[in-house]
């Protein structure tokens, strides 16, 4: 089936960066064909995208297998909830692995995500990824990292790290904090060419290791209690993309708000307002991001040739409004994940006007979430959520 | 008999103990909740309710408080938005020369949908990027929208800030744009006038903060130079004075910024300090106020406002809490780079807390949810608001839970502070009137409200002549640069 998408404000983060109100995408077997105001449709159906935004399907490239069905529980307290989470997914069954791919991979069409990554899955969690039609970032081999800490305990526990960096021929993808770039180079690992995520408290030193060897970053804003170098990382020209991870700090699944939460940063970081305007925010989770998974000549904008990955954002909604003349900036500024419409994926509508067109959510057999932490209480009125301990 | 029984809900009430009830229902009569419990009880006592709202797998909240937004910015806020000093020299040009009261009546209508949308039921809202008190058809206008739509509004008017008064202003009169001088003084006037005329009308939902946009008017915005934080101008202590006098005459709040070093300053007038249990301070731009100064804010009562922004340095809102200040956080949206999302704007305070202190057991999820509910209920001075109880005003939020975002997280209160968007609210009800139901607005034609506020932003850019306000995207550069 062909698709022409008709009339909608198009940017195609190609090269130029084109704005266009009023454009057409053709869709043909998958690809995109043309771009362009007036295309004929011949064919094709065409789907209507007038008071729409279009672009480039997002990419999130932050994402942990298993723990989509675990968000929102033990926030306050990271290591509890590490070891929480080890310890359910060492026992976890196939339901469960195969309920948190299906329901991951809806969540992010649902935001407009087409492809993403989940890191650390199994062959039960990818086939129920895809099969909802989403695309799985997953030529990586993900390197087992420490838990978050300081630089000095980091040190310790190299060897390991180094083995794990290194058993692969895949590119390295793996959590680092400060001291693992520095832990890796004293085991003079080799980690060329992976991909870094989170990188909280990376010293500069750290980061020109990690430029030199042509790694990549993925800065996920709400996975932080310390800064990362984001824009240095960005300004030494190192592909760089914004990832929402879900599973972690209370990060929705939403894109758009992880990169807000991300110029928010900057912004404290640097007593400036004026870094991550909106264009560079759009960079971050489309174009930017298929260079960091060196997918670029594939996804990430919307030209012909590339794969027809594609959101609609329906912008008729108050917050949005108006948007005329400036659709980048409100879609960045003010948007969020749930004014999706509709959603290709390699030209195949798999979502249509706020709709799955082949999967049905609540045929998802929910499995059992346990609580975790029954240990942990947090209580009202007080900044800091205090521990009781269970008897 | 009972005017709305909602059953089958998770109710999380925010009510003294904090309950949350599970298969829950809350029964309201006329403008007020009249019982809360068990679905199983309430049904039986009233099972002749005039209308009936099955809020199965859904959450049901208190309306939500956002205690910072402005008016105008929903139609013109993103002008320049990337180049804050552009993006204020823009807006001001619209908002003292050309913004008419179809202007104001259009943003209002425009705010509201999108407040009601985002499960928020009372919004403060200071009148353009400075409030404004010089026209009072102005704050009316915008009131009037606001009504229509159905949610709550506290419109801050007042005395905007200036490098010396009077200042001037093109107004209509008799519908021809007319060159206007006015002194604080014309502007206090302007503010009576809208207290006399907007203050607890439509039925209660609207009221007037007197606004001072500043609690020193005599110093220039941000100035933390101590050695030009010596004494209070006599312009100061005047405007004080007056500000106090017309306060207490309506017995309404006073609200204003504040910025470091200038509380210290501002305690010194012991008779007329624009401090106290009667204020509402915002700290959403702050440069660091001292730990002594945090401490005048709790002693005098003080209520505190406060918005992650990135904007200036951060706010001590966790400290200020743990002295029991009461803190509202707020969208001031939807200023150039925020929206009027309040559950975003509470992650991003979250965030902010939690780097600030490298510790993420600060602004826990619970203690976040009061500041936009029973804490900003204390803030604007209504605590009939804010939580579900007997006898409060029944302004509830019911919140679907259908969004993939929030399918999989099982306690509802993290579930609605880590999972939830604008977006997803179904059901809103302000005193104790539908305004919103399946995600429909009630009262008024959105697509309507859409247009209108196209109409009046396209008017307000040609008017001003400021096309050149519209700035292309900035495109592979890390930070804003013009070469």
């Amino acid at each position: 089936m062909d698709f022409l998408l008709k009339g909608g404000i198009v940017v195609a983060m190609d090269q130029q960066r084109s704005v266009t109100d009023n454009c057409d995408v053709l869709i043909r077997n998958g690809i995109i064909t043309e771009v362009g105001c007036d295309l004929d449709a011949d064919n094709a159906e065409v789907i209507d995208c007038c008071g729409c935004v279009v672009v480039p399907g997002l990419i999130d490239c932050a994402g942990v297998a298993g723990t989509f069905l675990l968000r929102g529980q033990l926030h306050e307290y990271p290591h509890a909830r590490i070891k929480a989470v080890d310890a359910t997914l060492a026992s976890a069954c196939d339901d469960f692995w195969a309920a948190d791919g299906a329901l991951l991979a809806a969540a992010r069409i649902q935001n407009g995500i087409t492809s993403g990554a989940a890191f650390g899955g199994n062959a039960v969690h990818a086939k129920a990824y895809r099969a909802v039609g989403a695309k799985l970032i997953d030529d990586f081999h993900w390197a087992k990292s420490f838990v978050p800490s300081h630089a000095d305990r980091a040190i310790t526990g190299g060897e390991e790290y180094t083995v794990s960096f290194t058993k692969s021929s895949r590119r390295c993808a793996a959590r680092v904090y400060g001291g693992h770039i520095s832990a890796l180079e004293a085991c003079n690992a080799d980690y060329d060419g992976a991909m870094l995520l989170g990188c909280n408290g990376l010293s500069y030193t750290e980061l020109f290791h990690a430029y030199r060897r042509g790694c990549t970053m993925v800065h996920i804003p709400s996975h932080t209690n310390r800064y990362a170098p984001l824009s240095e990382a960005l300004e030494l020209g190192m592909a760089v993309a914004v990832g929402s991870n879900f599973s972690e700090t209370g990060g929705s699944v939403d894109l758009l708000q992880a990169v807000r939460q991300a110029q928010m940063i900057e912004h404290l970081r640097f007593d400036d307002t004026f870094y991550l305007p909106a264009g560079k925010q759009l960079e971050l989770i489309t174009i930017d991001a298929a260079k960091a998974v060196g997918l670029d000549s594939v996804i990430g904008s919307i030209e012909p040739g590339k794969a027809a990955d594609i959101a609609v954002f329906d912008m008729e909604y108050p917050r949005t409004v108006p948007y005329r003349d400036m659709p980048v900036h409100r879609l960045m500024i003010d948007g969020n994940g749930r004014q999706v419409r509709d959603v290709f994926i390699d030209g195949s509508p798999v979502y249509l006007g706020g709709r799955f067109t082949k999967f049905d959510p609540s045929a998802v057999k929910l499995p059992h979430i346990p609580r975790l932490g029954a240990n942990y209480d947090t209580t009202w009125s007080e900044p800091v959520a205090p521990v009781r301990r269970a008897k | 008999m009972m005017d709305i029984l909602i059953k089958n809900a998770t109710v999380i009430t925010m009510d003294h103990e904090r309950r949350v009830l599970y298969h829950g229902a809350v029964a309201i009569k006329g403008n007020t909740i009249a019982d809360v419990g068990p679905t199983a009880e309430l049904c039986a006592k009233y099972p002749h309710a005039a209308e009936t709202v099955d809020a199965s797998g859904q959450i049901v909240l208190p309306g939500l408080i956002n205690c910072h937004a402005h008016a105008g910015h929903c139609i013109i806020g993103k002008l320049n938005s990337d180049m804050m000093d552009k993006w204020w020299e823009a807006l001001i040009r619209v908002y003292e020369n050309h913004a008419g009261p179809d202007f104001w009546y259009a943003d209002a209508r425009l705010h509201a949908s999108a407040t009601v949308r985002n499960g928020i039921t009372t919004s403060v809202n200071v009148m353009g990027s400075t409030p404004m008190g010089d026209d009072p058809t102005l704050p009316q206008a915008h009131a009037k929208g606001f009504a229509q739509v159905g949610s709550r509004e506290i419109l801050g008017v007042g005395i905007p800030l200036a490098p010396q008064y009077p200042k001037a202003y093109t107004r209509l009169r008799n519908g021809v744009p007319t060159p206007v001088l006015a002194d604080y003084d014309d502007m206090l006037a302007g503010t009576e006038e809208t207290l006399k005329t907007v203050h607890g009308a439509y039925g209660g939902l609207t009221r007037v903060f007197v606004t001072p946009h500043q609690n020193l008017m005599g110093h220039e915005p941000g100035e933390h130079v101590p050695r030009r934080l010596m004494e209070l101008t006599p312009l100061e202590l005047d405007i004080n004075a007056k500000v106090r006098g017309l306060a207490a005459k309506y017995n309404t709040q006073i609200y204003c910024d504040t910025y470091g070093g200038w509380i210290t300053l501002a305690a010194t007038d012991k008779e007329n300090a624009l401090l106290g249990p009667d204020v509402l301070i915002g700290m959403e731009h702050v440069a660091a106020p001292n730990y002594r100064e945090l401490m005048i804010l709790a002693e005098t009562g003080t209520k505190v406002y406060y918005t992650a922004e990135g904007f200036y340095k951060r706010v001590q809102i966790s400290e200020l809490m743990s002295m029991g200040v009461p803190v509202g956080i707020t969208t001031n949206g939807c200023a150039p780079r925020t929206t009027l999302d309040l559950l975003e704007s509470l992650r991003r305070a979250i965030l902010a807390e939690r780097l600030f202190h490298d510790d993420y057991a600060y602004m826990h999820a619970r203690r976040a949810l009061e500041c936009v509910t029973v804490d900003a209920a204390r803030c604007i001075g209504d605590e009939s608001l804010g939580s579900i109880a007997v006898g409060k005003k029944a302004d509830i939020s019911i919140l679907d839970c259908s969004s993939p975002d929030m399918l999989c997280i099982s306690d509802p209160i993290e579930r609605v502070v880590y999972g939830a968007a604008g977006g997803d609210f179904d059901t809103v009800i302000v005193d104790g009137k539908f305004v919103m139901r399946a995600r429909k607005l009630v009262n008024v034609d959105e697509k309507d409200i859409l247009a209108g506020a196209n109409e009046a932003h396209e008017r307000a850019i040609r008017q001003c002549g400021i096309e050149d306000c519209i700035d292309p995207p900035i495109w592979g550069r890390t930070r804003m640069e013009l070469m």
